[in-house]
């Protein structure tokens, strides 16, 4: 098979049948938040627009386990390998479904919860297009919707501001680690204090909500809207992560 | 009991309204390397400066991001090309969010997902996003010749 002149490789990624296809998708709601009792069964309409496409589109939907990445993005894995796994628990109907281009259609998430769940369980829900071609392989698109289930009455929530610092010249890091059993959004004020204790400046903390998943730890990087002059300060964050208290934390830093 | 029900249904509308969409886009042309030689580079930028466009929205007021992967590396029956002599580069994006790949570079495609993009804060309220990528493939000497295919995969989610 392997010539010595002249070995051509046919490498082919996409038949040139679909050279002029435009693609389009998208899913609405992107996140799917369940608030569903023990033992109890619930459901929720997605809907798939295919609307800005000139093709039909295939989907296969199908749901994996999140966990996070130190890039604050996310790993996907198979489902049931997490602790906080609802992704076996979940029935889409269809699991496969063709949208004609110019329509939209709906898929039904519907989630069991068993008897014995307690706090927050959580999966990816992908929407896959694909395959487009009879033969050879191409591109595929995938658009994730967070599934975040609530079991009624089991939630239990408890957090630890494990570290604050400051990076020069701008950045603080909160560090916030979840002890509770259910996903939680912090949000809160960052303080910065003048060596007389007044405050000079004041911004929110975890603007986007950005979430820490149960038994974890994220990082939240906030930047001073601009550059301390020299002089010793104070950092002091409070932050509300769902109950009535708050977590507080402050650090001096000097700038000179 | 009537005005009970309407208003219980303008609540659910308002609720299913403020998680939004996310959308992703493309202008689907082609990855056709074409015919190459043992130990042959070559880049596909049919745009000149760029092949393919993909395009991300979302309105539903929260950070997204963009991956990049392959499925499987490029294969021809039992046989398969080193996933690093596959490579791609984002080389251009109209974002405002923290790209993280180097614009004159070459990245290796990996079949574990690499983060392309994360949107910028302000950059969930339906104003699609655009990205423009060319890609790069060196045949190795000792590749046995055959038709090789794969799957690029795009994720699109927003940031939990």
């Amino acid at each position: 098979m392997k010539s010595k002149y002249f070995c051509a490789l046919l490498v082919l990624i996409l038949p040139l049948l679909f050279i002029q296809e435009v693609k389009a998708f998208s899913i609405e709601p992107s996140r799917i938040e369940l608030d569903i009792s023990a033992g109890k069964q619930k459901g929720k309409t997605v809907i798939i627009d295919n609307s800005k496409s000139d093709e039909p589109l295939h989907i296969k939907v199908y749901a994996q386990d999140i966990m996070y990445l130190p890039d604050g993005t996310n790993d996907f894995l198979a489902p049931g390998t997490t602790e906080w796994s609802c992704a076996n628990w979940i029935k889409a109907i269809p699991e496969e479904l063709d949208i004609p281009p110019g329509k939209t259609q709906a898929v039904r998430l519907s989630l069991a919860v068993p008897e014995q769940a307690r706090g927050g369980y959580y999966a990816m829900v992908f929407f896959e297009s694909g395959p487009t071609m009879v033969q050879g392989l191409g591109i595929n698109f995938r658009i994730g919707a967070l599934l975040d289930l609530t079991v009624s009455g089991t939630e239990y929530r408890k957090a630890e501001l494990a570290d604050i610092s400051f990076i020069k010249p701008r950045k603080i890091e909160i560090d916030i680690f979840n002890e509770g059993n259910i996903l939680m959004r912090p949000k809160g004020v960052i303080k910065i204090l003048n060596a007389q204790g007044r405050k000079i400046k004041q911004f929110d903390f975890n603007p986007p909500r950005l979430g820490v998943l149960p038994k974890s730890l994220r990082k939240f990087y906030s930047e001073l809207p601009e550059a301390l002059a020299a002089g010793t300060y104070r950092i002091k964050a409070e932050i509300d992560y769902g109950t009535k208290y708050l977590l507080v934390a402050e650090l001096p830093i000097e700038i000179r | 009991m009537k005005k009970v029900f309407f208003v219980l249904i303008l609540i659910f509308g308002l609720n299913s309204a403020a998680h939004g969409a996310i959308e992703i886009s493309t202008d689907h042309r082609a990855l056709f390397f074409g015919v190459m030689q043992l130990g042959e580079e070559k880049e596909l930028a049919d745009s000149g400066t760029y092949h393919n466009q993909i395009s991300c929205s979302s309105t539903n007021g929260k950070p997204w991001y963009l991956k990049i992967g392959l499925l499987q590396p490029l294969t021809s029956g039992s046989e398969s090309i080193p996933v690093e002599n596959f490579k791609w580069q984002l080389v251009w994006t109209d974002g405002l969010g923290m790209r993280v790949s180097d614009p004159h570079q070459f990245k290796e495609f990996s079949i574990f997902a690499d983060l392309v993009y994360t949107s910028a804060a302000d950059e969930a309220s339906s104003n699609p996003v655009n990205f423009q990528f060319k890609y790069y493939l060196k045949i190795p000497q000792a590749q046995i010749s055959g038709v090789y295919n794969t799957i690029i995969r795009f994720t699109l989610t927003e940031i939990l």
